[in-house]
């Protein structure tokens, strides 16, 4: 039989476990207030923070000196796990642009698989990965690649670079779609040799047209054996940083 | 029709850019990007420019009447709309 019951107050005396039994469901008028040291818990009966949704307490961090909080806001949800000894604040979040894993505060964001972390993102911004490397250590990427044809004068394929210019017979620039922080980075070049040239590449600079690297684009002059400018077959060039 | 983009070098004769046409940026946008500030630039169908580069280091163009001139990296990038983000806190 559907009804309602209208409750002002709920007391009970500390002696006595006190239990509602509610077969559909509990409506507030107002703000509800759960008021004490005790904690709140859905689908568990042995809560293990402040608000405990879900029944496992084994989760790393999660134990009994830890707050989870689950915030929902109008335009930006949040999951939001505290450990209160470290003050290590973690969340999951979004808004109307992306979504958001992060750590509030200064530490270390870690991902673990099958128990065993494999990939951290340093509160310095450093990402560390093991990948077969034998740890968890951190890989500085690739930051532009081309793979660029000297018979056809076309970009094959690549990433980070808008474009080749071609500035004489084995005098390039590679420029990049997004400029690099500055122009102290490896640049590893290689090439097909065109006929019977040997090729050579050489990136940095000044080059024979007077370019030398900077954030902007890689200055590249490539030669054959007899230290002649020579166009290779094809061109590959990668930028790390 | 594929676009190469042309401009003069300060020693003489011409550099050809060869845009990247899975970059994201239009080649007008390229050639105002990736030619060097204040140079005139020509954007012109690849069939145009010959193949035979036996004498490429003498090549030439006529920049009397160019189809813009450049911005430079820098500059350009401050002509591009921002990304507008809501910084969660």
């Amino acid at each position: 039989m559907a009804g309602t019951i209208i409750v002002d107050r709920i007391e009970s005396d500390a002696s006595y476990a006190s239990t509602i039994n509610v077969a559909n469901k509990i409506t507030f008028s107002n703000t509800a207030n759960f008021v004490g040291a005790g904690n709140v818990s859905i689908g568990n009966s042995n809560s293990q923070a402040k608000v405990h949704i879900g029944s496992s307490t084994t989760a790393p961090g999660f134990g009994t000196a830890s707050e989870m909080v689950y915030n929902i806001g109008a335009n930006q949800p949040e999951f939001l796990v505290r450990q209160t000894g470290s003050s290590v604040v973690c969340s999951i979040a979004a808004d109307s642009t992306g979504g958001y894993v992060r750590t509030a505060t200064n530490h270390d964001l870690r991902f673990i698989t099958n128990n065993t972390n494999q990939m951290n993102l340093t509160a310095g911004g450093l990402l560390q990965f093991n990948s077969g490397y034998g740890s968890v250590a951190t890989a500085y990427g690739c930051r532009a690649w081309v793979k660029f044809s000297g018979i056809s004068n076309s970009i094959v394929a690549s990433g980070n670079f808008s474009s080749i210019t071609d500035q004489g017979t084995g005098l390039y620039r590679a420029n990049f779609t997004n400029n690099l922080v500055d122009a102290n980075y490896a640049v590893v070049t290689a090439a097909q040799p065109n006929g019977y040239a040997g090729a050579a590449l050489g990136a940095g600079g000044p080059n024979g047209a007077g370019d030398s690297n900077t954030n902007t684009y890689v200055a590249l002059e490539c030669r054959n054996y007899t230290n002649n400018n020579n166009e290779p077959n094809e061109l590959f060039v990668a930028v790390f940083r | 029709m594929t676009k190469r983009i042309v401009y003069p070098k300060d020693g003489g004769g011409i550099a050809i850019i060869t845009p990247n046409p899975d970059c994201g940026i239009p080649y007008d946008q390229i050639a105002l990007k990736d030619v060097p500030v204040g140079k005139p630039f020509l954007i012109m169908d690849t069939v145009d420019v010959p193949t035979d580069r036996t004498f490429r280091d003498a090549w030439d163009a006529d920049f009397s009447n160019p189809d813009g001139h450049a911005l430079g990296h820098f500059a350009w990038v401050e002509t591009q709309p921002k990304e507008e983000s809501e910084s969660v806190k």
